[in-house]
């Protein structure tokens, strides 16, 4: 029992070390807190909704296909923000398209209509709309676009063949009432959506950042402070001092673990508060799940943090490879990003990283809203990275 | 100036003592680029495809259209799509797919019939892109078999069956009906049902910022000269963290003036015939040519992955700006920091943020709106921006906007830090 006291005052002691570091605050919360919001603005579950394509569609053909086409993206204001010019609209004429006044005024994106598309098509002749992107334009929304309009196309054209198979009238007015007429029948076929699981709430948005930014600001704070607090213990003998004290060298290492265990929970425990109160973050099905996670890759962060403090010889060599080491472990862990939209290789390659498993974890947990089997592994595993990490530096530190 | 010169020596052997730091720095913009653009360098598609397994009840003429479907080479890009077999649901439950897409039993006799039919698709919750390009590919694909069920439905009269069955049971009579219905209605939809070559195409063109028509999409699969999809994607981020990694660099020269102040060594080297000035000097020195030294090697690499050169005039300005910008900030951080701990915080903080707010780490239209409106108060984005352009082709006349604000505010700080580091000396607080 005693023993256990001492450990834990030792470790106490690394709690009470970084508090007095007024820098560590904005580490612990000021940075975490920014990186969270600037993420999940980035990330399409923002408040402030999904983001949009701006598509300027120019008309210059003013037919029933055209007016098919607006009304089709007009109906995805949930994906595009469209302006139109030309077509039936008054005053609106449709500049010539290869002419755009100024770098200013040219359109992020801009679709073109050409004169006479709806003649032509009724007399089966090819045509071919074009599409202007600007270097600059977000190659993400540029693909939602790129779905958006293919449907457009697809069911206007569809409308078109069932106009020509019910027999298509001579008069353009009637065409088009025949059309709006068609367009307004409900479909012999829907899609239902479902997506699986108990929580539902897809990785996106504060979803996504919240967990990604906690695992990685956990893993850098750790490893930071833990790194350069044993480089300093080395440096100033206090190591060596504190092996005189009646503790074996394991349980050392194990109170130096203890302490950098309580500087990650803490700080755990407050990116939780927050990520819940402030950023509505769903906590899964299992608290006890999500607490047995969470303890366990505090403990792989620990034993790194042994590890890197074992090997570094000067403390700006510890605080560079801590945070070198977690920037790369937090980009491939898929905590900046949604894993999903890396190459399955690079996921595998991933799987040797605690942040990857930490972040396994959070989805089982909040996406689909598992129970606590479902991070038995995750936990272990990451709780192995711990004892083989700590291992590790408990040897480089022997060698040192 | 000689006195200079001993002490910028006098550093740089140190640091070659202890390179770790130094070289950890300039491998990160390596390996971060380097990581992303084999994360995203897959050519025009700037996603992996989404992994969608079909459930198939059907097993008649509709799944295997919609099979056809998912099989043309457009499509494929975007979704890859397999039979689930028996363990489609298990393997959606453990993340191993993005969607799953069931066709309902008789779903082909209700399309000949007439009748209303529903498509399930399941998603996978862990993920939210790619499920989202399965759920828009299967609503295309809805969408055509909509279509299509319609034209049966308006020709039901004609066609004569309702169902499989009824196919099955027509006689000779209507046999050649059906046929003759049939081939009515192909002539009709023939037109629009070229695959091949569709009737109405959508033709993409890439502009660049003054509106000029590219000859080539900017990232393309394996192009056959130039650089790859890889190499672009790499040039485009190495730029922002080059920036990011050159500031840190600066940051850690400047700290060893704390780290002398606390081991006594500055006390030692003022017992010398040397000005405060001259130790700050060369300080700021020491930054500046580490700085310099990383800023060659990485550019130099990416100047060989482009093929072409980039204006040196342009280049040696830029980096001269950049450089010091990286001394003036580190000078003005470590004029306010009390300790070395204190100062390499408060510059890993500053410069994190910076980096991110100025495009260093995303590019700036990834960024929400609030954060792209402060992006020009960051060096970093000044900094990122004259080195994109560079590597783009531009000259110096197109990046003198970056040039003039990093060497503005490279002499404002350095003029700051200075001042700050001098009255530090004067006090004693550093000596």
């Amino acid at each position: 029992m005693n023993t256990l006291a001492t450990l834990i005052r030792l470790g106490w002691n690394d709690v009470r070390l970084t508090a007095r570091d007024r820098a560590a605050f904005v580490w612990i919360l000021i940075l975490p807190v920014g990186m969270m919001w600037l993420f999940g603005q980035m990330g399409s579950g923002a408040p402030q909704g999904p983001r949009k394509a701006k598509l300027l569609l120019e008309d210059n053909d003013g037919g029933f296909f055209a007016e098919a086409l607006r009304r089709e993206l007009e109906a995805e204001a949930d994906q595009i923000e469209l302006e139109v010019r030309g077509g039936a609209a008054p005053g609106t004429a449709a500049p010539s398209p290869a002419s755009p006044a100024s770098p200013a005024a040219i359109p992020t994106r801009r679709l073109v209509l050409p004169a006479g598309l709806s003649e032509g098509l009724l007399q089966h002749r090819h045509q071919e709309l074009r599409l202007e992107v600007s270097l600059e334009a977000n190659r993400e929304l540029n693909q939602n676009l790129d779905a958006v309009l293919r449907r457009a196309l697809v069911r206007s054209v569809g409308r078109t063949v069932i106009l020509e198979v019910e027999g298509r009238p001579t008069e353009a007015a009637e065409i088009d009432r025949r059309f709006a007429e068609i367009a307004a029948r409900q479909p012999l076929v829907e899609l239902k959506t479902e997506t699986v699981g108990r929580a539902r709430t897809a990785p996106r948005g504060y979803a996504q950042s919240v967990p990604g930014i906690l695992t990685m600001v956990v893993m850098m704070m750790t490893l930071i402070y833990g790194g350069v607090f044993l480089v300093l213990e080395k440096e100033q003998g206090l190591l060596r001092r504190q092996l005189t004290l009646p503790l074996s060298r394991g349980q050392l290492i194990a109170a130096k673990i203890l302490g950098r265990l309580f500087i990650a929970g803490l700080q755990i425990a407050i990116l939780i508060a927050v990520g819940r109160f402030f950023f509505g973050l769903d906590l899964g099905a299992s608290k006890i799940g999500l607490a047995i996670l969470l303890a366990s890759f505090a403990f792989a962060a620990a034993g790194l943090s042994i590890l890197i403090g074992a090997l570094a010889k000067t403390r700006e060599q510890a605080s560079t490879l801590g945070w070198l080491s977690s920037m790369l472990m937090a980009a491939l862990g898929g905590c900046w990003w949604p894993a999903e939209i890396m190459p399955d290789w690079l996921r595998q390659v991933a799987l040797v990283l605690p942040t990857s498993w930490a972040m396994n974890g959070f989805h089982q947990l909040i996406s689909y809203g598992n129970g606590a089997a479902a991070i038995l592994l995750p936990s272990l595993v990451l709780a192995l990275f711990g004892a083989v990490f700590g291992a590790l530096g408990v040897r480089a530190l022997r060698a040192a | 100036m000689r006195t200079l010169w001993l002490l910028l020596k006098k550093d740089l052997l140190r640091r070659r003592r202890a390179p770790l730091a130094v070289i950890a720095l300039l491998v990160f913009p390596l390996m971060f680029a380097g990581l992303i653009s084999l994360a995203f360098g897959r050519g025009e598609a700037p996603l992996p495809a989404a992994k969608l397994l079909i459930e198939d009840h059907d097993k008649s003429y509709a799944s295997r259209l919609v099979n056809g479907f998912f099989d043309s080479e457009e499509l494929r890009r975007f979704v890859d799509a397999s039979p689930a077999g028996d363990d489609g649901r298990r393997r959606l439950a453990n993340g191993e797919v993005s969607a799953l897409l069931v066709l309902p039993e008789g779903l082909t006799d209700r399309l000949l019939a007439g009748d209303k039919v529903e498509l399930e698709l399941l998603r996978n919750p862990a993920e939210s892109i790619l499920p989202q390009i399965a759920e828009e590919t299967s609503r295309t694909l809805t969408d055509v078999l909509a279509i299509g069920a319609e034209l049966l439905k308006s020709q039901k009269d004609e066609l004569g069956i309702t169902s499989l069955e009824s196919f099955d049971q027509l006689d000779e009579a209507g046999f050649g009906r059906f046929g003759i219905a049939a081939q009515r209605l192909g002539r009709a939809i023939g037109p629009y049902l070229d695959l091949e070559d569709p009737i109405v195409a959508i033709e993409k063109v890439e502009l660049d910022k003054e509106g000029r028509p590219q000859a080539e999409p900017v990232v393309t699969g394996d192009a056959a000269d130039g650089p790859s999809a890889r190499t672009l994607i790499f040039l485009m981020i190495l730029p922002g963290v080059m920036v990011y990694s050159l500031f840190s660099i600066g940051e850690q020269m400047m700290r060893d003036l704390l780290f002398e102040s606390s081991h006594g060594t500055l006390r030692r080297q003022l017992c010398a015939p040397l000005t405060v000035v001259q130790l700050i000097a060369a300080k700021v020195l020491v930054a500046a040519t580490v700085a310099s030294a990383a800023l060659l090697l990485l550019m130099g690499l990416a100047v060989g992955l482009t093929g072409r050169g980039v204006d040196p005039f342009g280049f040696t300005v830029l980096s001269l700006s950049v450089v010091l910008a990286v001394a003036g900030a580190s000078a003005t951080i470590y004029g306010f920091a009390r300790t070395e701990r204190q100062g390499a915080a408060i510059a890993n903080m500053i410069y994190l943020l910076l980096a991110f707010v100025g495009g260093s780490f995303i590019p700036l239209d990834s960024l929400p709106a609030a954060a792209r409106k402060i992006a020009p108060f960051s060096p970093f984005y000044w900094g990122t921006r004259g080195f994109q352009d560079l590597l783009a082709g531009q000259n110096f006349l197109d990046i003198l906007p970056s040039i003039g604000i990093l060497l503005g505010l490279g002499a404002l700080l350095l003029t700051l830090g200075s001042v700050l580091l001098d009255r530090r000396f004067t006090r004693g607080a550093l000596s």
